[in-house]
């Protein structure tokens, strides 16, 4: 029998933790501009508003349908402080309500709000990883400060496509100067983190340290390598201080999209747990 | 309190699966899917001093399940009369939180039912008198199953008397099932 469903968690549940975070680093970094900026960033941040739905839509429908009695979902609506999964279903429509709002009136409430939601939902995503005590190498309150680096990163490349490919987008060149900027020192801080974090991991429980070998050598290492540090940071950062023309900057979002979707799948796959006496490795895996 | 668990003495094992087996056919478990396993430790140390043994592993009918804190649906708790931690089939969203936060690996998820499924000291035997079935069909007599706060239980007594250990404690669990070192 071939299996629909994984018995744990698979890639459906890495693109819907990419997926959010991408739509709350979108919105949220151009909220807080507009926020900054006294509402001249209407427009751009009213379609970003869009997409963002779009994408965290996307991502939720991907959650449902990893369930096993989708139909159940509103157990989940339910039991709000039942678990965080709750929580952060919670959060999701909250979000997405201040950015139906923001397009509805706009404002400095609705784009704060935005900004502060924005902030919950990437958190909520590595929240629901690292509060699982049975897998160590996720349960660190470093797990949520790295997705939400990586989510305000792959955020701004997603706005950074839409400026270069919708002429109506209408994000003037300043500020879209400043977000690159942004991007780069978020790269920067996220290569830090994820070197950081995998030497704590390295030192300390066993199934941690099994993590990290997972990724630098072991079943992972390709996608942590090529997808995650090689494509999705050291080329964008590179490219980013070699030029700052418009196709560059393309190529680089794209490619910081697709670090951003490696970082949650590898992370995501190389969460073990303890061994029990004679217990195959294997049966730890996600 | 009641708390209904096992107790296994790891030198009584053999290791001939029985358990595993009993547990798929009473439960009609699909292929690939178990709620109980037992592996295989060692063969280890040099000769003439080598050892090899079972271990079989169950739910551990924990008492601060991690199973239970990260279920969105409140599917999932701990029975206060029993001890026994249950899943209910009829709330369960099929999320696979609780296999993810289960530092034994005790919990399966079965494809066509849609929902999560694990070891529940078989309610339906319980009821009718009856010991769970892996204890009733252990060869061994490695498998010991009763009230582990009752002081006149065999379970409670070979917990005491035989220094009965528990697995991964660091993780605050507080399983009830324990295990005689072999
Ligand atoms: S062994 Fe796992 S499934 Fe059983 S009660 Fe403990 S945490 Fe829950
Ligand atoms: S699979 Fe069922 S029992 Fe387990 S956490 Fe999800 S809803 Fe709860």
């Amino acid at each position: 029998m071939k299996r629909r469903r994984a018995n744990t968690w698979d890639i459906r549940i890495a693109s819907y933790l990419f997926l959010a975070g991408v739509g709350a680093g979108a919105f949220g970094s151009l909220a807080l501009l507009d926020y900054l900026e006294g509402g001249k960033l209407h427009l751009p941040t009213s379609i970003t508003a869009l997409l963002s739905l779009l994408l965290i839509g996307i991502g939720t429908l991907l959650l449902v349908s990893d369930l096993g009695k989708p139909l159940r979902f509103w157990r989940v609506l339910l039991n709000p402080m039942s678990s965080m999964l709750s929580v952060g279903a919670w959060i999701l429509i909250l979000f997405a309500l201040t950015m139906l709002g923001y397009l509805g009136f706009g404002g400095p409430v609705f784009s704060l709000g935005g900004v502060v939601f924005a902030i919950a939902t990437a958190g909520y995503t590595g929240i629901l990883l690292g509060v699982i005590k049975a897998r160590p190498f996720w349960n660190s309150p470093a797990l949520p400060l790295l997705f939400v680096t990586s989510a305000f990163s792959t955020g701004i490349a997603v706005v950074t496509v839409l400026a270069s490919a919708l002429v109506i987008y209408g994000l003037d060149a300043q500020s879209s100067h400043l977000l690159s900027q942004v991007d780069l020192c978020l790269i920067v801080a996220e290569l830090a983190i994820i070197g950081l974090y995998l030497t704590i991991m390295n030192n300390s429980a066993a199934p941690a340290a099994r993590s990290v070998e997972m990724l630098l050598r072991g079943k992972q290492a390709n996608t942590f390598w090529g997808g995650l540090i090689f494509a999705g940071l050291v080329v964008p950062l590179v490219l980013a201080l070699a030029s700052s023309e418009g196709v560059t900057n393309l190529l680089s979002s794209i490619l910081v999209l697709i670090g951003g979707f490696s970082l949650r799948y590898t992370f995501l796959a190389a969460g073990t747990r303890a061994l029990l006496p004679g217990e195959p490795a294997e049966a730890s895996y996600l | 309190m009641t708390r209904l668990a096992l107790v296994i003495d790891l030198n009584k094992c053999i290791l001939c699966h029985a358990c595993t087996v009993s547990c798929k056919i009473h439960h009609d478990l699909p292929l690939g899917q178990f709620w109980n396993e037992v592996f295989t430790v060692g063969p280890s140390g040099e000769f003439p001093h080598t050892s090899l043994y079972g271990f079989p592993k169950a739910c551990m009918q924990c008492d601060k399940p991690a199973c239970v804190s990260v279920c969105p649906a409140r599917a999932t708790e701990k029975d206060k009369e029993t001890g026994v931690v249950k899943i209910y089939e009829d709330k369960c969203v099929g999320c696979r939180s609780c296999i993810v936060a289960c530092p034994y690996g005790a919990r399966a998820f079965d494809e066509t039912k849609g929902t999560t499924f694990k070891c529940e000291l078989c309610p339906e035997r319980r009821e009718q008198g009856k010991q769970p079935i892996c204890v009733e069909t252990c060869v061994g007599g490695a498998r010991v199953f009763g009230d582990i706060d009752d002081p006149n239980s065999e379970a409670y007594k070979i917990v005491h008397e035989k220094h009965a250990v528990r697995y991964l404690e660091h993780l605050g669990t507080e399983p009830c099932t324990s295990y005689v070192p072999a």
